[in-house]
């Protein structure tokens, strides 16, 4: 039935879920978390979840982490911050209340996992059905593209509109791009020298391995992304890139998508419906635009932390 | 208590109820806004785990209702939403962490004079006690 894996690993999980979320110091908290996201990944291994274990990795441990143990390393606040406001008469009021009440809704969800009936959603079938007609064969990447192109469209918005966000609130030109990085051991450099290659090709072959196997637009852009982050890190010019190419590259995504949307109507099919025909070549750019949308906009993400205007 | 003849599956949604509901305690109990911020996160991981433990139903049914229902593998549609959320996730997360630094900051400066240093300091710079 459970293997002892199984057991384990979901062990782990409640214990570092807890690590990420009692402590009260900032750097301990982030890294609990950083934990968690590797341990979750495992999880979705074991599940068979190949695709979403490689977002996982990608984008939730690899970037998140990377820009909370930013945040937490600079951030001015002291150590031991992370406690509870103490109501002023009974201190120990307000934990007990939460842990009560996380224990009762705990008990109680979990209870209904455990007596529901069980039953698969109805959506498999034709999902199967119709999966030839997207032109992709990778199922995931369909139902991304295809069935819920719609909120791929809006998703890709979000990230899109974030990254607008956190450029608006840095108020000046993107002067984060000028602004020297703290120094770093020499080996940095040369890592990052040797790997990036290798991580631009692994972006690559996740993206245009997203059609037929596991990958696809939004691991392959937080392997991108990630490339950037340790370029800039280790010290190697950006300044030409940020400035000039990473605002268009944010926009052509989403802008392409749109247009990509709008041959449909003119040809008297839906919006957002791709024609078997040319489906696969329109899947096929959109994705690749994309891709370089979402590297951008998490660049942007991670940069825009640096020094946001006010933070002197 | 639990008995023990209940499979994976069901062990992964119990674990993500937890995950879940702890997280959402410690956000709302929490003061520090790092904390906050985290806290939201590992909420929405619960939801995560809990999508991705459903998903993996469909691969772990047997031969004649996988034949049934035609699905083979992970149901692909949950997937897809869970690859969403974590993009989602990441999202909210860049923009809440750009708040803090935002937030902190002008906390910091307020009570110092020193709020006219140019940006190249800004890595060399202290907190003042």
């Amino acid at each position: 039935m459970i293997s002892p894996v199984d057991l384990a690993l979901g062990a782990a999980v409640l214990l570092v879920a807890g690590l990420s979320l009692v402590p009260r110091s900032r750097l301990v908290v982030t890294m609990g978390f950083l934990a968690l996201g590797v341990l979750v990944t495992m999880v979705w291994l074991r599940l068979d979840s190949l695709d979403v274990a490689l977002a996982e990795a990608g984008i939730g441990t690899g970037l998140l982490s990377g820009l909370m143990v930013w945040l937490a390393v600079r951030s001015p606040e002291p150590p031991g911050a992370g406690g509870m406001e103490p109501s002023p008469r009974l201190p120990w009021l307000r934990p007990a209340v939460g842990v009560v009440c996380g224990a009762v809704l705990t008990v109680v969800t979990a209870a209904v996992w455990l007596r529901v009936e069980d039953r698969l959603p109805a959506w498999g079938g034709p999902v199967e059905e119709q999966l030839p007609d997207t032109g992709v064969e990778h199922g995931i990447t369909g139902v991304l593209l295809a069935f819920r192109a719609y909120d791929t469209l809006l998703e890709s918005a979000i990230l899109m509109l974030t990254a607008a966000a956190v450029m608006a609130l840095s108020s000046t030109n993107l002067h984060q791009a000028a602004a020297p990085m703290p120094p770093v051991p020499l080996a940095l450099p040369w890592a990052t020298r040797l790997l990036v290659p290798a991580l631009v090709l692994l972006g690559l072959w996740l993206l245009f391995a997203g059609s037929r196997d596991s990958g696809g637009a939004f691991q392959s852009g937080a392997v991108l992304a990630a490339a950037l982050i340790l370029m800039r890190t280790s010290h190697i010019d950006l300044r030409g890139l940020s400035t000039y190419l990473l605002r268009p590259a944010l926009v052509v995504g989403v802008v392409v998508f749109i247009l990509a949307g709008l041959v449909g109507p003119m040809l008297g099919l839906p919006w957002l419906s791709w024609d078997p025909d040319w489906a696969f070549a329109a899947v096929l750019t959109v994705e690749v635009l994309l891709t370089t949308g979402i590297a951008a906009g998490l660049y942007m993400l991670f940069l825009t932390l640096e020094n946001p205007e006010g933070v002197r | 208590m639990l008995e023990l003849g209940f499979d994976a599956i069901t062990w992964y949604l119990v674990i993500s109820t937890a995950v879940l509901m702890f997280g959402m305690v410690r956000l709302l109990l929490v003061r520090d806004l790092v904390a906050r911020l985290v806290a939201l996160d590992v909420t929405g991981l619960g939801v995560l785990l809990m999508l991705v433990a459903l998903a993996a139903r469909s691969s772990d049914e047997t031969g004649a209702q996988a034949a049934e229902t035609g699905a083979a593998g992970p149901d692909a549609v949950l997937q897809a939403l869970v690859i969403t959320g974590l993009v989602i996730a990441v999202a909210f997360t860049g923009l809440g962490a750009v708040l803090i630094r935002r937030i902190e900051g002008a906390k910091d400066t307020e009570g110092s004079d020193s709020g006219e240093e140019s940006p190249s300091t800004a890595g060399e710079r202290d907190r003042d006690d």
